[in-house]
């Protein structure tokens, strides 16, 4: 089973929309409702199994479905958001609306457009005098003159 | 006689920091700069803050129910007359030169709506400064490389993009900021003195919000997400 990749990713599930933060790149993942639901049940430690099995339960899923739910957490590994860890008990309980508005389709979305708001050095890691600004464009060409 | 330096607006919002006002106020006065009005709008604070502002003159103060610091925020932005709007939270200040130096950085620029310039963090006690914090907190501090208070902006970017959402109370300057830039400001113009003063006492309203941090952050980037 899988967790969340807790030594570098930041996640929060609300009103079925997964945010995610990498907060070694700055890049970010928003989910579709369907993989936030889904992606919320991973985080819950539901097994794979049981993920699929609620997702069959539900009226027109398709048959392809554990090739898509396989798919996604494949992409969620690859993108090191989640890593390997302990099944609980749980078993998920989706809400059909919100699955069958993305026709059981599990997206993950990459943007890049908050890098240089996330990714500016910790206050730990720079000189106390020099604050964590970054150095102005134009001063920083000159300096490399 | 007229005056050609153009007003600027210093909003200053503040919550129970009597104790800091003060510092705040006469940092401001002490630019050369005479063209200033300072917007104090007190959000229900329970403390001295209205007797210790009675011996400064010409400030604008209002006193309204406590609604958090983004709603005194617009109202600050709705009493402000000026061309220019700056910030000066009320436990932080500025340093000499601050206004002169940015109001000269937009006559060379004058394509630029919004100049920062560098700040520093005025730890009260060390023990913020060396304790081990936790991740999200970290994250926080990234988030806010660019310091809402540290800048001055034209007025006519709040009426171009809106003012403080006051779902974001706590972190509604770095909402702000996100929000801008991604319709279009050019939030690169820094100055690289430092000009502002951030105290970190451990009660800052931002601090506050640790546990929700991850929550505020991913809801800023939500937002966004779903306004694309």
């Amino acid at each position: 089973m899988y967790k969340l990749n807790e030594s570098k990713m930041f996640a929060d599930v609300t009103n079925n929309v997964a945010i995610i933060i990498n907060s070694e790149t700055g890049i970010y993942y928003a989910l579709n409702s369907c993989g936030s639901v889904v992606f919320q049940a991973i985080l819950d430690g539901c097994s794979t199994q049981s993920i699929a099995d609620n997702l069959k339960k539900i009226e027109n899923c398709p048959s392809d479905v554990d090739q898509k739910l396989k798919a996604f957490i494949d992409d969620l590994l690859q993108k090191e958001i989640i890593v390997e860890g302990e099944q609980t008990s749980k078993i998920p309980n989706f809400d059909e609306v919100v699955v069958k508005q993305d026709n059981f389709e599990m997206k993950v979305l990459e943007y890049a457009d908050a890098q240089e708001m996330l990714l500016a050095d910790p206050i730990h890691d720079v000189d106390e005098k020099e604050g964590w600004q970054p150095v102005f464009k134009e001063e920083k060409d000159n300096n490399d003159k | 006689m007229i005056n050609n330096n153009p007003l600027i607006s210093v909003m200053m919002p503040t919550y129970n920091n009597a104790g800091y006002i003060s510092q705040a106020v006469e940092s401001v006065y002490a630019q050369k700069y005479d063209n200033i009005e300072i917007v104090v709008v007190d959000d229900g604070s329970t403390d001295n803050t209205k007797e210790v502002l009675k011996k400064y003159k010409g400030i604008k103060y209002f006193y309204i129910e406590h609604k958090g610091i983004s709603f005194a925020r617009n109202i600050a932005l709705e009493k402000s007359k000026g061309e220019y709007i700056a910030f000066c939270d009320s436990d932080d200040y500025w340093l000499p030169g601050k206004i002169n130096t940015q109001i000269q950085y937009f006559k060379e620029h004058p394509d630029c709506e919004i100049v920062f310039t560098k700040y520093e963090n005025l730890f009260e006690d060390e023990k913020l400064k060396t304790n081990k914090r936790a991740m999200h907190e970290k994250l926080m501090e990234k988030f806010l490389k660019q310091y809402l208070p540290s800048s001055i902006i034209k007025k006519e970017l709040f009426e171009k993009y809106g003012n403080f959402d006051e779902n974001f109370s706590g972190v509604e300057d770095t909402e702000f900021l996100y929000r801008i830039k991604r319709k279009g400001a050019n939030i690169d113009h820094v100055i690289s003195d430092i000009f502002y003063i951030r105290r970190i006492h451990g009660n800052n309203v931002t601090l506050n919000y640790n546990k929700d941090t991850i929550k505020y952050i991913t809801a800023i980037l939500r937002k966004g997400v779903l306004n694309k």
